[in-house]
């Protein structure tokens, strides 16, 4: 069969959903020697060898594939969270995969993607053959939010990628002012389902009751609404001391920070998956995550679960994982088993599985 | 035809823009993006003016950014053909020589309005027309004339086989 993959717009680093696109792929490739893939639009930012279709898009609307169709004759077109028009009458599977719901779900924390959630995301789903959600909570609010029939949602898991980056031995790069602090790691984006203010609040609180504590918190990656966190840590004593924002950084470091903090927060409010807590558990550590949407299918029983809308169950989750060492240990021993269930090489097993339905 | 599109829009070093007096910018609503911008400019040594057309939330914002010979001009609504009337009759905007504007990326069906206002704006003025994308990558527009008529003629034909196939299934049905 001849297989045209759709991704999100292209990104000289990979990161978000187009590491799953490519990390699917990579997998896809190996193990399949039977079909043709092709990269539906220019394909020069792709870190894997693709023939491709140019062809031209169309950001928040659908991908208009009919012209295209009719002069490359596809068996299948699969798009990875981007919406696409084919005629339905047309001969092509037509397969999308959905990340998450969170701008139709959630308006006010992403309201300039509802539209687009609301229309041509709805309009793609309801035309698809097949939808592969990412989790079964994506799976749930798919058909919550767009009615859709439960038998055309496979769900196929994320994985890691790349994923050498979290192999035994791999202790990574340090990030040199941290080298002799004791601290709590959270990585993040800015989209308001971080949490990010609940997560440092609840910090603040933990070390307002452990005076005599050392500890830090780590947050990697972007902040945001960095005025609120700036007024919020006026309110506490040292607290510009104790929680350390280091912004981007490379992958090599982002290893070192998950081997060497004492554990892992990541308290959101919504996740479509998760990758972040399977990056954690994944470098054998104990994880604080959200007890809602994905989170509990990513974690697991080897973490230590929270209300992310309550910062008093925040904190009372970092104060057993902080100060009950043999509690922390006992998810650090459970943390690699629970991460090999989540591979690429288990998602392209799948995703090919799927395919073949339409030989 | 993807090909006659993608011929008519070319990706250019930023220092093609050294020699530009003044550009004017459809700010974008990403702060970072405008940064980003700004901070590629500086680094190749682009010295004129920059007139900032933005949305009202935006304004104060731009007007922060650390560019000293730089104005910024409040749009309330969707990006019409009703701006670059306004935007001729302002006299300082006479001297402008490059139209600058964000996209996801370079050759986006989304963009015909903008390109519009472009395509008006470089029909009373000598202006090159410029993109920027999601990765902050600079591109120019060669003819835009044949790149809006040619992605209308695309659309159009994409619409009449979509309606081919479905007359033909009502036929057989």
């Amino acid at each position: 069969m001849n297989i045209g993959i759709l991704a999100q717009i292209k990104q000289k680093k990979i990161t978000g959903i187009n590491r799953v696109t490519v990390g699917t792929l990579t997998e896809l490739l190996k193990i399949d020697t039977e079909n043709q893939y092709h990269y539906i639009g220019k394909a020069d930012w792709l870190p894997v060898q693709l023939d491709t279709i140019d062809a031209i898009y169309s950001s928040n609307q659908e991908i208009p594939l009919n012209y295209l169709q009719l002069s490359h004759q596809l068996d299948i077109v699969h798009s990875h969270n981007r919406a696409f028009f084919l005629n339905r009458y047309m001969r092509c599977g037509k397969i999308l995969t959905i990340h998450d719901m969170i701008p139709y779900k959630y308006p006010e924390w992403n309201g300039n993607n509802y539209d687009y959630f609301d229309g041509p995301m709805r309009r793609c789903a309801a035309n698809a053959d097949r939808i592969i959600a990412v989790s079964e909570s994506t799976k749930r609010d798919i058909i919550e939010c767009y009615g859709i029939q439960p038998e055309k949602i496979s769900v196929i898991y994320s994985g890691l990628y790349p994923n050498k980056l979290f192999q035994e031995g791999d202790e990574g790069t340090a990030v040199s002012y941290l080298k002799d602090v004791k601290f709590l790691l959270s990585v993040s984006a800015i989209s308001a389902n971080k949490n990010q203010v609940g997560m440092i609040e609840a910090f603040l609180l933990f070390k307002e009751r452990n005076k005599d504590s050392d500890i830090k918190l780590v947050i990697a990656g972007p902040v945001r609404q960095f005025q609120v966190i700036r007024q919020l840590m006026n309110r506490y004593h040292n607290a510009e001391k104790d929680v350390i924002f280091t912004g981007f950084v490379p992958d090599e470091q982002l290893v070192w920070l998950y081997r060497n903090a004492v554990a892992f927060l990541y308290v959101s409010f919504y996740e479509g998956f998760g990758i972040p807590v399977l990056e954690a558990l994944s470098a054998g550590k104990a994880v604080i995550t959200s007890n809602v949407s994905s989170m509990p299918e990513v974690g697991g029983s080897t973490v230590e679960y929270c209300d992310p809308h309550d910062v008093e169950s925040i904190e009372q989750s970092m104060e057993k994982l902080v100060s009950d060492n043999s509690y922390r240990k006992t998810l650090e021993n459970g943390a690699k088993d629970q991460a090999s269930k989540f591979s690429y090489e288990k998602a392209a097993r799948e995703t090919l599985a799927i395919y073949k339905m339409f030989e | 035809m993807v090909e006659l599109i993608r011929d008519c829009v070319q990706e250019i070093s930023y220092e093609k823009l050294v020699c530009k007096k003044h550009l004017l910018v459809i700010a974008v609503g990403e702060e970072e993006m405008n940064r980003n911008f700004i901070k590629m400019l500086k680094i190749t040594g682009f010295h004129g003016k920059i007139t900032f057309i933005s949305q009202p939330k935006m304004v104060s914002i731009l007007k922060q950014l650390e560019w000293d010979n730089k104005e910024v001009m409040k749009w309330e609504g969707n990006y019409t053909l009703a701006l670059p009337e306004i935007l001729l009759e302002q006299e300082s905007l006479m001297d402008m020589d490059g139209f600058v504007f964000f996209s996801l990326q370079s050759t986006n069906l989304r963009d015909r309005n903008v390109l519009e206002i472009a395509q008006t704006l470089a029909g009373e003025r000598d202006i090159d027309i410029y993109c920027v994308d999601s990765d902050n990558e600079l591109y120019i527009y060669k003819n835009l004339d044949m790149y809006n008529r040619t992605v209308s003629l695309y659309l159009e034909i994409d619409n009449l086989i979509d309606a081919y196939y479905t007359g033909k299934r009502g036929l057989a049905e």
